[in-house]
């Protein structure tokens, strides 16, 4: 969210976050830059009504032309089946002049993939970084926090130890070293509808 | 579903829909919070909203005796009492059970426990 231009005053924002799951993050935007007047979150599975939580599908947001002045997409695109649509949809429903941030991890051959797809359909990248090594760290810290959580489990819980730490994506798991050998990168962009 | 996320919704993804809005509202329960009213965050909404699908919202839940049925040319010449009917359409409104009509073809998406369903499968069903 930094990378926005308004950052960190959003008061003012019409902003939707798609995949934004059960609003945790909805709840964190309004805690840390709130309160905001209008904050939507759209996901495909919802169980608690918090914050505007809307059922709707990323490839056909339920929105109506130029209606946000943000979009916010974090860690969800790689598991839609069309990406070029979804950012097809960012784009109509942002007004001249939003902004679209994604966060995401994906091959470092998608990099390219991905912003040639954001500017054939206008949107301006005004910012992109990999920012692999900082997500790394993040996950070091909290996996020691989280690793200690399971020492003290009981039994039970310790017996799916393995499933348990890939979610957190702990250091020795699939996930994590793909991040560290950069076999997989965190993607950082802003774009801008022009 | 509070009732400003109401203009912001569309039925544009469906197929054979041109504009697919303002959604048609039909409220079967809804509560009535007390967000605090602030003048400024209110003009601020205001100058954004559609105003034909407001009136549409206001008319699901007969209140639209609260705004006028033309838009104020200017909202910051509005009194604060004015400017507070807006605010509570806006957002003291919280819609619980409904539905929203696609105004093209009709399809229903149904609003349960406060959580609109813009699932095109599952409004099918």
């Amino acid at each position: 969210m930094s990378m926005h231009p308004e950052y960190p005053d959003f008061e003012n924002l019409d902003i939707l976050e798609v995949s934004c799951g059960q609003g945790y993050s909805l709840e964190w935007i309004e805690n840390w830059h709130g309160p905001i007047k209008c904050l939507i979150g759209c996901d495909k599975v919802v169980t608690r009504n918090v914050n505007n939580i809307v059922y709707g599908d990323a490839h056909k947001l339920p929105f109506a032309d130029e209606s946000f002045d943000f979009i916010l997409n974090v860690e969800a695109a790689h598991l839609y089946s069309d990406y070029q649509k979804f950012f097809q949809e960012c784009y109509r429903v942002l007004r001249t002049g939003g902004v679209f941030c994604y966060l995401d991890i994906r091959y470092p051959r998608d990099v390219s993939l991905l912003n040639d797809a954001a500017k054939s359909l206008g949107f301006v990248t005004k910012h992109l970084e990999l920012c692999t090594e900082e997500v790394v760290e993040g996950l070091n810290h909290s996996a020691r926090k989280y690793d200690e959580l399971l020492e003290k489990a009981p039994w039970f819980v310790k017996m799916f130890k393995n499933t348990l730490r890939a979610t957190y994506c702990a250091p020795g798991t699939e996930a994590y070293e793909r991040l560290r050998t950069e076999q997989k990168i965190y993607l950082a962009v802003m774009w801008m509808k022009c | 579903m509070k009732l400003f996320v109401h203009n912001f919704m569309s039925s544009r993804f469906l197929k054979n829909v041109t504009v697919g809005y303002p959604l048609e509202l039909t409220v079967k329960q809804f509560v009535e919070k007390d967000i605090e009213f602030d003048r400024e965050n209110t003009i601020v909404m205001l100058d954004k909203i559609q105003y034909e699908a407001l009136l549409v919202a206001a008319a699901a839940i007969n209140q639209s005796d609260r705004i006028p049925a033309e838009k104020p040319s200017k909202w910051d010449e509005l009194s604060d009492d004015q400017l507070r009917q807006f605010h509570h359409l806006l957002m003291n409104i919280d819609v619980i059970d409904g539905e929203l009509v696609c105004p093209e073809t009709k399809t229903v998406f149904p609003i349960k426990d406060g959580i609109p369903n813009m699932l095109k499968v599952d409004a099918e069903k």
